[in-house]
């Protein structure tokens, strides 16, 4: 992003360090910004930016780069931390001071990154960051000592308590930061280190380290002893197994009441509009459009929130990074690295993010193949439309001592989304011949309590993303639906429910040609067009489509027992097997097209996609009616 | 309610809702002349404070780019 010109004066300040030394953390306490922190490295991929006020009223703006390992990058990610510490990259000023943060628990590491950086002759500071954790851990480390041998000022830092940065923050106010942009001389001129110079540093860290007392080698460790169960060849997946398995139980155990409650207040909500209001198109337009569009999509919030509460608190805990561990093995055979884990499981809360995490991926083919099967993964989205027809169809019983066959339902679905992810990257490496074994190089990180803030941030950020999508795009486009299942009105005398004759109806009976073989209805055709922007919008296109099919009473809020009326078991089970293949919504083709820099892929991706969608679904509905008939 | 008051309300929405879905959804180059007409027009009616919001939202529409998860109005 460009400077704007009223801050090209303001000094810049990057943060720098290793993948998941708490960059991030200390982003967010310095700015007051709520970017995402997971216990895992390569969270961060792109440059994010904030400003900070110093006590004496001075303005710097704070640059959190991706980690890196080295200026020499081996990733997307790393190059734009290489690109933006050496001036390289266009549009962007070079920073004026480096706060390198390094892991206190893990100096050994992080003090080669400290001298690669030193070798820039920018300004900068060291934030031994984590250092409660490191004295938790008995390493006490002399900061005096090691600022003197590193010839920079130290500050100890613990990124995730409130007051955890004010040394930093007064070191920054004492030590001046230069005011004025210029560009370095040695930067310009930087060169990667040779093999002498990396063998020096290595042999000036261990001095350092002893020199300081941080070099003593830790014995087994708590999170050792859990790694010796959870990593376990077989008792680790099948943890895994059981982990994830309970996660979608609870999605519809837990989120029964809290649904009932909004269910309830929409559908009071929609009688008191319609006792309020006299007859009019705008009393239509708010119950039978907006009310019964956005309330259909707004009771999936617990739900939602359910599930990323969990993944969060994975993700928090440091269990991810042993997940994408575990899973090696089977992403290996379908010639994935286990570096795509991470950027696959973010693809279960939004795609976008997933294909942007590819960036952490070195290998250009296999960042390719993690990108084409990233929209394969369940993403959030998609969940409104599973429990919708889940809800409907599936009944609400215990089986197998006690398990929810919903949940059941609900965990194959997204099995079924994982299982066509691999067999298309199977499909995809023996058609890239040449495809070879990537050995996994993963940092794990130790095992800790979850933070309860950063919880409770997550969390609100989840919800707040989903309440803004449905108060601000889904609420537009229904809006737009309701005119084009209104306009034109129907002719005198016309029998039946006028959006039949409306824009919105012509299309649904036309796209219905196509998707009749699939057992789809009119009222499906139509809601699968909107639900090309954003998968959630095709239940509240379902939700305004049957309000206003129906003759007479307010139906907001009782989309599930309607469609459970009206359509039989085949078409639901064939709009499930659609929506596990779904061709992917706009904003993820854009994202595809940015990260490929061809129009090639995202045509590829879209077209696979309908392929699989359309024989899936083909398939599901005629075995289910040979079933049911 | 008056018939004409009633569409007149009706169309108001439907055209608000028809800019919002283009502006957020619709290529880079639509959304950034979106906002700059609609700029341009708060700053007509007067209404500068918003004509500067439009402004920078039109600017940063045409860097940002990212596809539109929302995760960037986080912070």
């Amino acid at each position: 992003m460009n400077a704007r010109p009223e801050f090209a004066a303001v000094p810049v300040v990057a943060l720098v360090g290793n993948p998941n030394c708490g960059k991030t953390a200390l982003f967010n306490l310095l700015t007051g910004s709520r970017q995402k922190v997971a216990n895992y490295a390569g969270v961060t991929v792109e440059r994010k930016e904030g400003s900070l006020s110093m006590p004496a009223g001075r303005q710097l703006r704070i640059v959190d780069l991706p980690g890196a390992y080295s200026l020499d990058p081996l990733t997307p990610d790393e190059q734009v931390t290489a690109d933006v510490l050496l001036g390289r990259r266009a549009g962007e000023t070079q920073p004026d001071f480096i706060v390198c943060v390094a892991d206190a628990t893990n100096l050994r590491q992080n003090l080669r990154l400290v001298f690669s950086l030193k070798r820039l002759g920018r300004p900068m500071v060291v934030a031994l960051n984590m250092s409660d954790v490191a004295r938790r851990k008995g390493i006490v480390i002399d900061s005096a000592k090691l600022a003197l041998e590193l010839g920079v000022p130290v500050v100890a830092t613990v990124g995730v308590k409130p007051r955890g940065v004010d040394a930093l923050i007064e070191l920054l106010d004492r030590v001046a930061v230069p005011a004025a942009a210029a560009p370095c001389s040695q930067t310009a001129g930087w060169q990667k280190p040779s093999v002498a110079e990396i063998e020096r540093d290595q042999s000036e860290v261990r001095r350092i380290l002893a020199a300081v007392g941080a070099d003593r080698i830790e014995g087994a460790t708590f999170s050792d002893c859990i790694d010796a169960v959870v990593l376990h060849p077989l008792i680790g997946p099948a943890i895994l197994a059981v982990v994830l398995f309970l996660v979608f139980q609870a999605v519809f155990a837990w989120a029964q009441l809290p649904m009932e409650a909004i269910k309830l207040a929409v559908a009071g909500f929609g009688n008191w509009l319609n006792a309020s209001l006299p007859a009019s198109l705008l009393k239509d337009l708010l119950i039978n459009g907006v009310l019964a569009g956005v309330g259909s999509v707004l009771i999936f919030l617990p739900q939602i929130a359910i599930l990323f509460f969990f993944i969060l608190l994975l993700e928090e805990s440091g269990y991810l990074p042993r997940a994408a561990f575990l899973l090696d093995r089977v992403m290996g055979s379908v010639g994935l690295s286990g570096r795509a884990f991470i950027p696959l499981l973010s693809s279960f809360a939004c795609a976008i993010p997933g294909i942007m995490a590819t960036r952490t991926i070195q290998s250009a083919r296999d960042r390719l193949a993690t990108i084409m099967i990233a929209p394969l993964m369940t993403c959030s989205a998609r969940l409104p439309v599973y429990a919708l027809i889940i809800g409907a169809f599936i009944p609400h019983r215990a089986v197998w001592g006690g398990l929810q066959l919903q949940g059941l339902v609900l965990f194959a679905l997204y099995v079924a989304g994982v299982a066509a992810a691999m067999a298309v990257a199977f499909v995809l490496k023996r058609i890239g011949h040449g495809s070879r074994f990537q050995t996994l190089l993963l940092e794990l990180p130790a095992y800790h309590w979850p933070n309860m803030r950063n919880l409770a941030i997550g969390l609100w950020q989840r919800v707040e993303i989903f309440l803004t999508r449905v108060g601000t795009i889904i609420l537009a486009l229904m809006v737009i639906l309701w005119a084009l299942s209104t306009y034109p009105a129907p002719p005198a005398g016309a029998a039946g429910p006028a959006i039949q004759y409306s824009i919105a109806g012509y299309l649904g009976r036309a796209l219905a040609v196509l998707f009749a073989p699939i057992g789809f209805n009119w009222q499906i055709s139509i809601a699968l067009v909107p639900g090309l922007a954003a998968r959630e919008v095709a239940v509240g296109a379902l939700g305004t489509v049957y309000a206003l099919s129906a003759t007479g009473s307010d139906l907001s809020g009782a989309l599930a027992p309607l469609i459970a009326s009206s359509w039989s078991v085949p078409t639901a089970l064939s709009l499930l097997a659609w929506y596990v293949f779904a061709p992917q919504c706009l904003s993820t083709l854009a994202t595809v097209r940015r990260e490929t820099n061809s129009w090639r892929y995202p045509l590829m991706m879209a077209g696979y996609l309908f392929a699989m969608a359309y024989a899936g679904s083909w398939l599901t509905y005629r075995v289910a009616s040979a079933f049911t008939s | 309610m008056h018939g004409s008051f009633d569409q007149f309300l009706v169309w108001l929405a439907l055209s608000v809702s028809c800019a919002y879905a283009v502006s957020a959804l619709g290529p880079r180059t639509w959304r950034c002349g979106l906002l700059r007409g609609g700029a341009h027009l708060a700053e007509f009616c007067g209404l500068r404070r918003l004509a500067s919001r439009l402004a920078d939202a039109a600017a940063a529409k045409g860097q940002r780019a990212c596809g539109g998860c929302d995760g960037c109005r986080r912070g």
